[in-house]
């Protein structure tokens, strides 16, 4: 008789393929392909015969999305009734579809807002700031590793924690879920990342205008255009390129 | 650093933005620093990094959007600039390297909605596996999904890298005296980073306020 208890090993195998959750993103059922496959080590301790392989697959590969960290969430949520339903308990299969339609909003807002809106770009702009602020290659190293590590220890610790809390609370994880439990984690990004976006600003301003004065006025410039044609069309490329073209003909007009 | 090598390194850090990972070692401040650790010249690496950078935070890789392809172009526009760091040409350099990394952005953008339908197909073959089972299969089709990309990816790198081989010594040939005139376009495209960067501070500040 084969053991049918998930190990913590189990979870750890969950939670490494979770880094490639949206490996097989397509337009039909998003991120699903990848989710089953990250739970490839929980059918393997939980089933081993092909027809009950096969209605854990169908489970699985059906449609669905989330932030792929807060995906987790799922991950350890479908682990809990997986085992349930292994244990004899035949409303696990059903309870599990319905969570899992109600998760997809949920992740997909909480992980946009607190990542890819809070925790990212504020990351990113304390590295750039680092790296203005440092001028050594060990500087910049160290600059680099802070930046890393101030993404990173979030990332990885909601990534794991979002498993074993899904494992541990089942269907009850949604009460877990509210936007108020990452309130404070994103209140304290989006300050040192303001404070660090303005000290980026002060070195850039200092550097730029050490440079020449020119350069100044046509980083303002530049400013001031792009900023006009970003609020009144929202496309990139068109900021960009418009931008671009003037530096490049003011140039050729005038120097 | 041969073509093929810099389109295979550019490939792989690339596969961090959506497909694997996302431990934000593909963010240009990242990778361009690498970039310029490997080609010898940090500092115009980190340079590069932190301009493209600023150029690209605003962009959210979030569900089914599409975006532009940034993190490949800022390594493309980069590797270009510090292949070509030697001509003595800094202006001209990096100004064709970043039109080729705008183009880069847009091809990417262009390809990943290609990948997403090929997933489709592999979305197929995986059912098929699904209905016997076939968990070895289905894990072969998924690395062959992160293969693709990661193909598609190093190829648009290579032939990035393949056109600033013919246009950049050509520009030196005949335009060098366009030097000089290229002075401004660093900082205008500072000057672009800070108008697409201070939305996302401003949009946070009001939030909080």
């Amino acid at each position: 008789m084969p053991n049918n208890k998930i190990r913590s090993q189990d979870i750890f195998q969950v939670f490494l393929r979770s880094f490639f959750v949206q490996s097989v993103w397509n337009y039909r059922s998003l991120i699903s392909a990848g989710f089953g496959i990250c739970l490839f080590p929980i059918v393997k301790r939980l089933y081993h015969d092909p027809a009950s392989r096969k209605a854990f697959l169908d489970r699985h590969l059906k449609y669905f999305n989330a932030h792929p960290y807060m995906a987790s969430y799922a991950l350890g949520v479908s682990i809990h009734l997986e085992e349930a339903l292994a244990a004899g308990d035949a409303a696990a299969g059903k309870k599990l579809d319905r969570v899992k339609e109600l998760l997809v909003g949920i992740l997909g807002a909480i992980g946009d807002k607190l990542f890819w809106l809070t925790v990212k770009p504020y990351s990113l702009i304390i590295g750039m700031a680092g790296l203005m602020i440092a001028d050594t290659p060990a500087g910049w190293a160290f600059a680099l590793l802070i930046a890393f590590a101030v993404y990173n220890v979030p990332h990885l610790y909601l990534r794991y924690k979002g498993i074993i809390e899904g494992y541990q609370y089942g269907v009850d994880i949604y009460k877990l879920l509210g936007e108020k439990k990452f309130s404070i984690l994103q209140r304290y990004y989006a300050f040192f990342g303001v404070i660090a976006f303005l000290l980026f600003l002060a070195f850039l301003i200092a550097k730029i205008s050490m440079e020449s004065p020119i350069n100044m006025g046509v980083m303002i410039g530049a400013l001031i255009l792009s900023g006009l044609i970003y609020h009144f069309r929202q496309s990139c490329y068109l900021t960009i390129i418009v931008t671009l073209a003037v530096s490049i003909i003011t140039g050729l007009l005038f120097l | 650093m041969p073509n093929y090598l810099i389109a295979l390194l550019i490939g792989f850090i690339g596969l961090d933005t959506t497909i694997a990972f996302q431990v934000l070692i593909s963010q240009p401040i990242f990778s361009c620093s690498i970039l310029g650790w490997i080609f010898g010249d940090p500092a115009l690496g980190v340079e590069i990094g932190i301009m493209m950078q600023l150029l690209w935070i605003n962009i959210i890789p979030s569900g089914a959007t599409t975006f532009p392809e940034a993190n490949i172009a800022s390594m493309v526009t980069c590797a270009i600039a510090l292949k070509f760091a030697q001509l003595g040409l800094p202006n001209l350099v990096f100004t064709s390297a970043f039109i080729i990394g705008i183009i880069v952005s847009y091809a990417g953008d262009r390809l990943t909605i290609i990948d997403r339908k090929l997933n489709g197909k592999i979305l197929d073959m995986i059912l098929k596996a699904a209905r016997d089972a076939n968990l070895s299969k289905i894990t072969f089709l998924d690395i062959v999904s992160i293969i693709i990309y990661f193909s598609i990816m190093s190829t648009l790198t290579f032939l990035a890298l393949l056109l600033a081989d013919w246009l950049v010594p050509l520009l030196q040939e005949r335009y060098s005296y366009l030097e000089n005139k290229l002075i401004l376009v660093k900082p205008a495209i500072w000057g672009m980073g800070i108008a697409l960067t201070t939305p996302l501070v401003v949009k946070t500040i009001r939030t909080r306020t």
